[in-house]
C-alpha cells in the first residue's frame, strides 16, 4: 500500500518534472530567441551608425527627430514641458521615460536578468557594475571620441574620471567638471533662533560660551513656549543618526575637515578622529549645559519626527550638528520670528581646516547615465548627449528660458520672481512643471555652487538671486545684523587643503570594524554627556579607545593610512 | 438567566468586556489618529499633541489628493481588477477544492501535496518576472488576474469545508443526471457560502492592496496603473519634496505625513464596505458548523 503510493507520487513527480522541464525548455526557447534577436538591434545600431556616418557632414541632417527609452525615479517625469519641447526643438530627440516608482534598484536588476532595460540608463554606481559584468552596457569610449566633440571639450580631452577601475573603459557619463565653486548653500553646524538673538541685542557669537549665556537667558524670560517647556540645545539622535549628528557637530567645533571618519594629518597619516585633542571639547560642553538644563537629553534617542515636532513648537532655541531647520513650518505656523540662522564656531585656539570644494562628480556617489545594449542607435544617442554639452543648452537645462524662468542683471543670471512663485505655490510637482527637473537625465546635475563656462552658475537653485529671494525677512534681517547676505557668510573663514580622493577604496575590514566602531562610540557618547562628575570623563573616553584599540584600531589606522598616502602620490599631492 | 449569576461571574464579566473594550480600541484608534490627522490643517498638525478631534479642521489634504487627475482611472482599474480576480479566484479556486475533496479522485493526495509545495516555495522574483514576459502577460490587464487565480491557500479553505458536507448531496445529485461541474456550479457553491465569502473577503482585500504586480509588471503602460501604485507615486513626490525643503519662505507646506494618512484613509475606506456585508456569512459559517453531525 504505502509502496504503491510512493509509486504514485513519484510518478506525479516526475510528471510534474517533465511539464516543468518542457516549459523550461520552451523558456529557453523563448530567451533563446529574444538573445538571437539582441544581437539584431545592435546590428541595426551599427548599420544605422555606418548611415548616420554618411549624412553627418550635413549638419541639419542630425535634427531628424528620434525618440529613445530611459528610465527615471521621477513619478512625475514627463516630456511636454517647454523646456522639453525647446529641447526636442533643438536636438530633434525625444525621451520617453520608463517611470520606476518603488524600489529603484530591484527594479534594475530585474529589468537586466530579462533583458529588458531601457536604451539609456540612469544608474547608481553598485548596480552599473552588475550592468556592466553581465555585458548590457555599451563601452563609450570610441563613440566619445569620434562623435562626441563637446563632451570631449567639457572633460577637458581627459576622459579617465570616467574610466572603470577594472578594465579602463567607459560605461557612462557623469557631470562634466567645473572651473569654479561658489558654494552659497554652505552653512554653519550650530543653528540658533531669531528670536533669541533678538532678545539678546545680537550679540557676537565667537564661542560656545556665547550661545550658552543667551539661551540661559532667554530660558530664564521664556519657560515656555507655545504652551510647551522651552529646550535649550537640541537634535535627534536614534539609532545611526547619533553618530551623524553630534560627531558632525564635534567634528567642526575641533576645525577637523569632513575626511570620512578620519583625521589626516600634513604626512597623510589617516587615524580615527575620535582621540585626537579637541574631539571630545563639544561634547564637554555638553556634559556641562546638561547640568544647567539647557540641553536636552532627549537628544541622545529621539526620532528625526519627534526632534522635528518640537522643533516646529518653536520650541527648540539651539539645534547643533547640521541637518534640518524648520524655517518654513515655523513661517506658517505664524512662528517666523523663531527662524533659525546658522552659526559655524571653532574652538578656542583651533584652526578650521576645510578640504577643498570638490570640482569634478564624485564617483560612487553620483549617478552614472549609461547606454545599453538594447539601445538602437547608439551614435545618435552619444550625438544627443554631446549637443547637451553644448553651453546654451546646459543653460536651458540648469535655468530654463530667459525672460521667463530667468533675466539677465549685471551680466548674471537671476531667477524671475514668477519662478519664486511658481515654487511656494506647488512645491511638489515645480521642477517637472517649469520644466527644470532634466538635469540629472541629462547628466548635468551640477553639484551645489558649480559654475558654467561662462562663469555664472550651473543651476538656478544653487544661485544668490534665489537664495536671496527665498530666504525669509526674519532670517536675512538677523543675517543683516551680522553683515552676512547668505548663511554661508556665517562661516568660519579656514585654512583651505586639497586632500586625496578617497572614496570607495575603504576595504571591507575597515567598514566591519566602522560599525563595531561607531556602535561602541554610541554606546560611550550617553554616558560621557549624562556623567555627574567632569574629573571622569577623560576616564570614559580613553575606556572607548581601550575597548577599539582592543578590536583592532592601530591595523585600521594603518590600512586607512596607506589608502591615503597611495592616494595622494597618484593624484600627485 | 441574568439573576443567577454569582458575584464571580460578574466580575468575569466585566474584566472580559474591559479587555475586549482594550483590544477593539487598539485596532481602532490608529485609524481614528489617521482620520484626525487627514482632517488637520498640515502645518498645525507638525507641531504634534493630535489625540482626540482635529485642531484645526480642514479638507485641504483631501482635496490636494483629488487634485491628481490620474486617481479616477487608477481607482477604476482597481476595482475592476478587485471584482474579476476575486469571482474568478473563487470560482477557479472552489473548483479545484471540490475536485480534492472528491474520495473517488485518485490523484487527491499527491495533487495536494504539489499544491502545498507551492504555499513554502515560490518562484523567486526574477524567473516570475521571466515568466510573465515570455507569457506575453507584461503590460497588460490580464497580469493583475491570471497569476493568482489559484492559491494554495484558499484551495485547501475550501476543500475542507466541502469535505465536510455529507457526501450523499453529491451523490443523489448524480443520480438525478447531474455531472460534476453543474453538482459544483449549482449545490456545492451555494451551501458553501460561508467558505466563498471568506475566501472572496481575503481575494478582494489582496487584490485592492495589490500594487507590486503594477510596479513590476505594468509599469511601461500608464493606463493599467492601479490605484495602490498611484498612491505610492503621490507619497514618493511628497516625500522628495519635503527633502528639498531647505528655508525658503512662504512655501506651501505638503507633508507626507498628513498626505499618508489621508491616502490611507481614502484606501481602506473602500475595502471597510466589503465587510458589513460578508459577515453574517461568517456568524452563519460558525453555526453551521455547530449543528452538522
Amino acid at each position: 500500500m504505502w509502496k504503491k503510493s510512493k509509486l504514485k507520487l513519484l510518478s506525479v513527480v516526475l510528471l510534474t518534472a517533465s511539464m516543468l522541464v518542457t516549459a523550461c525548455s520552451k523558456n529557453n526557447n523563448g530567451s533563446g530567441s529574444s538573445q538571437s534577436a539582441s544581437p539584431s538591434p545592435t546590428a541595426s545600431g551599427t548599420a544605422s551608425a555606418s548611415a548616420s556616418a554618411d549624412p553627418s557632414p550635413s549638419a541639419p541632417a542630425e535634427k531628424q527627430p528620434f525618440t529613445f527609452t530611459m528610465n527615471t525615479d521621477n513619478p512625475n517625469m514627463n516630456w511636454s514641458s517647454d523646456v522639453a519641447k525647446e529641447i526636442t526643438k533643438r536636438t530633434g530627440a525625444t525621451i520617453k521615460w520608463d517611470i520606476i516608482t518603488g524600489d529603484f534598484r530591484t527594479k534594475m536588476n530585474v529589468w537586466l536578468a530579462a533583458g529588458d532595460y531601457p536604451e539609456v540608463i540612469n544608474i547608481h554606481d553598485n548596480t552599473l557594475q552588475s550592468y556592466i559584468q553581465a555585458k548590457a552596457v555599451l563601452d563609450l569610449t570610441d563613440l566619445i571620441k569620434e562623435h562626441a566633440p563637446n563632451i570631449m571639450k567639457a572633460y577637458h580631452n581627459d576622459l579617465s574620471l570616467l574610466q572603470d577601475s577594472n578594465d579602463g573603459k567607459i560605461y557612462g557619463l557623469l557631470q562634466p567638471p567645473t572651473d569654479k565653486v561658489v558654494d552659497l548653500t554652505q552653512k554653519g553646524w550650530i543653528a540658533i533662533q531669531s528670536a533669541v538673538l533678538k532678545d539678546a541685542g545680537y550679540p557676537q557669537i565667537k564661542t560656545l560660551d556665547d550661545v550658552r549665556k543667551i539661551v540661559a537667558d532667554y530660558m530664564k524670560k521664556n519657560p515656555e513656549i507655545g504652551g510647551g517647556k522651552t529646550i535649550g540645545f537640541s537634535n535627534f539622535g536614534e539609532a545611526n543618526q547619533l553618530f551623524n549628528n553630534f560627531d558632525s557637530a564635534a567634528r567642526q567645533y575641533a576645525g577637523f575637515a569632513n575626511t570620512s571618519g578620519y583625521y589626516v594629518d600634513d604626512q597623510w597619516n589617516a587615524r580615527y578622529r575620535f582621540f585626537e585633542p579637541g574631539y571630545t571639547d563639544f561634547f564637554k560642553f555638553l556634559n556641562q549645559i546638561n547640568k544647567e538644563g539647557l540641553f536636552d537629553p532627549e537628544s541622545l534617542v529621539q526620532t528625526q519626527d519627534q526632534f522635528t515636532t518640537k522643533c516646529n513648537q518653536g520650541r527648540v532655541l539651539v539645534i547643533f550638528g547640521g541637518g534640518m531647520d524648520c524655517n518654513a513650518s515655523l513661517e506658517s505656523n505664524n512662528m517666523a520670528d523663531h527662524s533659525y540662522v546658522w552659526f559655524d564656531i571653532v574652538a578656542p585656539g583651533k584652526t578650521k581646516t576645510v578640504a577643498t570644494p570638490e570640482k569634478e562628480a564624485r564617483r560612487g556617489g553620483e549617478m552614472w547615465l549609461s547606454i545599453t545594449k538594447n539601445a538602437k542607435d547608439p551614435v545618435r544617442i552619444i550625438e544627443f548627449y554631446d549637443d547637451m554639452f553644448k553651453l546654451e543648452n546646459q543653460i536651458l537645462v540648469g535655468w530654463g528660458f530667459e525672460g521667463k524662468h530667468y533675466t539677465i542683471e549685471n551680466g548674471k543670471r537671476v531667477v524671475t520672481d514668477w519662478l519664486v512663485d511658481q515654487y511656494k505655490t506647488h512645491p511638489d510637482t515645480f521642477w517637472e512643471d517649469v520644466g527644470l527637473g532634466y538635469a540629472r537625465q541629462m547628466s548635468t546635475n551640477y553639484g551645489a555652487g558649480f559654475t558654467l563656462s561662462d562663469g555664472d552658475f550651473a543651476m538656478w537653485q544653487f544661485s544668490e538671486s534665489w537664495i536671496q529671494k527665498t530666504t525669509s525677512p526674519v532670517v536675512v534681517e538677523t543675517l543683516a545684523k551680522y553683515g552676512a547676505k547668505t548663511q554661508a557668510d556665517l562661516l568660519v573663514k579656514g585654512v583651505e587643503r586639497k586632500y586625496p580622493r578617497t572614496a570607495g577604496k575603504g576595504t571591507d575590514e575597515m567598514k566591519k570594524f566602522n560599525t563595531e566602531a561607531i556602535a561602541e562610540w554610541g554606546k560611550t557618547l550617553p554616558k560621557f554627556i549624562l556623567e555627574k562628575d567632569p574629573s571622569k570623563l577623560d576616564g570614559i573616553w580613553q575606556g572607548l579607545e581601550k575597548t577599539l584599540k582592543d578590536k583592532g584600531l592601530d591595523k585600521v589606522n594603518e590600512t586607512a593610512t596607506k589608502i591615503f598616502q597611495d592616494a595622494a602620490k597618484e593624484q600627485n599631492l | 438567566m441574568l439573576l443567577h449569576r454569582t458575584a464571580g461571574e460578574r466580575i468575569f464579566d466585566v474584566i472580559l468586556y474591559v479587555l475586549l473594550a482594550v483590544a477593539a480600541l487598539t485596532t481602532v484608534y490608529p485609524f481614528i489618529y489617521l482620520l484626525i490627522i487627514s482632517l488637520n490643517e498640515t502645518s498645525d498638525a507638525l507641531k504634534g499633541g493630535l489625540y482626540l478631534f482635529p485642531r484645526k479642521f480642514t479638507l485641504d489634504n483631501y482635496a490636494y489628493v483629488f487634485e491628481n487627475d490620474k486617481l479616477a482611472r487608477a481607482a477604476l482599474n482597481s476595482v475592476l481588477r478587485t471584482v474579476i480576480h476575486t469571482v474568478l479566484t473563487v470560482f477557479c479556486c472552489g473548483m479545484l477544492a471540490y475536485v480534492l475533496s472528491r474520495r473517488t479522485f485518485i490523484f487527491r493526495k499527491q495533487f495536494s501535496f504539489i499544491l502545498i509545495i507551492t504555499m513554502y516555495v515560490s518562484g523567486g522574483l526574477i524567473p516570475t518576472y521571466l515568466l510573465m514576459r515570455n507569457l506575453g502577460l507584461t503590460n497588460t490587464f490580464l497580469v493583475y488576474i491570471i497569476p493568482g487565480l489559484v492559491s494554495a491557500f484558499y484551495v485547501f479553505v475550501m476543500r475542507t469545508f466541502f469535505e465536510q458536507l455529507p457526501d450523499g448531496l453529491v451523490e443523489s445529485a448524480h443520480i438525478d443526471g447531474a455531472n460534476d461541474f453543474r453538482v459544483y456550479t449549482q449545490i456545492i457553491l451555494w451551501i458553501s457560502l460561508p467558505v466563498v465569502s471568506t475566501v472572496a473577503l481575503y481575494a478582494a482585500v489582496g487584490a485592492w492592496n495589490a500594487w507590486f504586480d503594477n510596479y513590476l509588471y505594468n509599469s511601461r503602460n500608464e493606463k493599467l496603473a492601479v490605484l495602490q501604485y498611484e498612491l505610492q507615486k503621490m507619497i514618493q513626490t511628497v516625500e522628495t519634496t519635503n527633502t528639498e525643503a531647505g528655508d525658503s519662505m512662504g512655501r506651501r507646506i505638503i507633508s507626507p505625513l498628513t498626505i499618508k494618512s489621508t491616502l490611507t484613509i481614502l484606501v481602506t475606506v473602500p475595502i471597510l464596505l466589503v465587510y458589513p456585508f460578508l459577515q453574517k456569512y461568517f456568524v452563519q459559517g460558525m453555526t453551521l458548523g455547530a449543528m452538522k453531525d
